[in-house]
């Protein structure tokens, strides 16, 4: 008891260090170390959400690039066959039209030759009737002489057969 | 001449109860730790700022290692360790401040001395403080100890030795390894205290006892004041770690002998603890 006496020890004075520290303990634990504790949990939980969060995010985005690019290739394939499709439909267009105009070109070529034959072949009976009424004219003035009419062209057609060009040579 | 009384001087009596400048010395402490709280309660949100930062420093650092040693149970006895480590911590530098130890009442001893009674004296440079402290910590690892092994478990892992026939030798030495540690934890933190205490005003009387020793009178006290301050952080944690191995160790007798709590993975480890400290 010597020894406590000497440290100014006693039941009084160490019971109210005991109770001083055990009622600070009581609220510092009630408004400090359990609202610290719970802070630091919140915060790991959220580090780790957020850490989860970051990481899925991630994963989207790669996910949602590769979509882009695959939807990016398959719109210029399609673009690329479409750009094809047009190409070939054009030139068949085309090759038609072609076709169609080189068609009408033919046709009026030959409409064009027909009529220039027929109008050729018309000149010619009217150059033919013209000389043989000259011819019957110079004829009749040069022998003085009359003849009925249908006899006068009979020989004028014979004649003129007789001096018309042969079928397939030119003229 | 230098006068540090051992015992903490009466200041004066409130009925049956005579309050000492340690008492004050530990109210101060206690005032402060609970307007932190307060404080910390009000304005505390889950983005900290520099305040809540360095109030929440040494809590998660101290739970940090809690965790670490403490296994499943840690969070049962944090809060001891916590309190214990902030307690001591802010008895101990708030005895730093001005005044504290330096401004009392001048009496005269029963040798016709006249000597200085201070209003305010570190808390810790009382043994009631300490010895206090060492039998909460002491109560508390025994009762860890009941709550996780039993009464009976307890109290047969403290007793019976293994093997058996030596335990008329090993359960005194058992008994008296457990009873030191209230007279080792208060005593080490007493005589720290104490010793800081009696160095401060040592250094205070020989700088300031000729005029030539003046300008020493700023420079070298401040020396031992700012290692004062290391020693009191460092006696603190030591107190608050010591107290945490014992309970760790009092939880862990009760797993050693395979129990439902057993779990491999979370192993007390004074050692652990320490050398994380040191870290």
């Amino acid at each position: 008891m010597a020894f406590f006496e000497a440290f100014g020890v006693d039941f009084v004075k160490l019971a109210f260090q005991v109770i001083n520290f055990l009622l600070v303990l009581y609220l510092l634990n009630r408004f400090l170390f359990q609202r610290v504790l719970s802070l630091i949990d919140e915060r790991q939980t959220k580090i780790s959400k957020g850490l989860e969060d970051a990481e899925t995010a991630a994963r989207d985005r790669e996910l949602a690039r590769a979509e882009r690019e695959a939807a990016l290739a398959e719109a210029r394939t399609e673009g690329q066959a479409m750009v094809a499709r047009s190409t070939k439909a054009a030139e068949a267009a085309r090759d038609e039209i072609l076709a169609t105009a080189k068609a009408e070109s033919a046709r009026m070529t030959e409409q064009a030759r027909a009529e220039i034959v027929a109008e050729r072949d018309r000149a010619i009976a009217e150059l033919r009737g013209q000389v043989a009424d000259l011819a019957l004219d110079a004829a009749s003035q040069l022998v003085r002489s009359t003849m009925d009419g249908p006899t006068q062209r009979k020989l004028v057609a014979d004649f003129l057969a007789e001096t018309a060009p042969k079928p397939g040579s030119k003229n | 001449m230098v006068h540090v009384q051992i015992a903490a001087e009466e200041l004066f009596a409130i009925g049956p109860i005579v309050i000492t400048n340690s008492m004050i010395g530990a109210l101060l402490a206690s005032a402060v730790l609970l307007f932190a709280a307060a404080w910390f309660r009000g304005a505390s949100s889950l983005v900290p700022n520099r305040r809540q930062a360095l109030l929440e420093l040494p809590i998660e650092f101290l739970s940090g290692i809690v965790r670490g040693t403490g296994g499943k149970r840690w969070r049962q006895f944090a809060p001891l360790v916590f309190g214990i480590f902030l307690f001591i911590l802010v008895a101990n530098w708030l005895s730093l401040f001005p005044g504290v130890g330096t401004i009392g009442l001048v009496e005269t001893n029963e040798h016709g001395e006249e000597i200085l009674v201070p209003f305010v004296r570190a808390a810790a440079a009382d043994l009631n403080f300490t010895l206090g402290l060492a039998l909460i910590s002491f109560v508390a690892f025994i009762a860890f100890g009941f709550r996780a092994n039993g009464v009976r478990g307890y109290l047969h892992e403290l007793l019976i030795a293994e093997p058996v026939y030596m335990t008329p030798l090993l359960t005194p030495i058992h008994l008296i390894s457990e009873l030191s540690r209230i007279i080792s934890l208060s005593m080490r933190l007493f005589g720290n205290v104490f010793a800081g205490e009696v160095l401060l005003a040592t250094m205070f009387s020989l700088t300031t006892a000729a005029l030539v020793m003046l300008p020493l009178a700023v420079t070298v006290p401040a020396v031992f004041l700012g290692l004062e301050m290391l020693f009191g952080l460092v006696q603190a944690l030591v107190f608050a770690l010591l107290s945490m191995t014992y309970i760790t160790l009092a939880i862990a007798e009760h797993r050693q002998h395979g129990s439902d709590d057993h779990h491999p993975g979370s192993e007390p480890d004074p050692e652990a603890a320490l050398a994380n400290f040191a870290a």
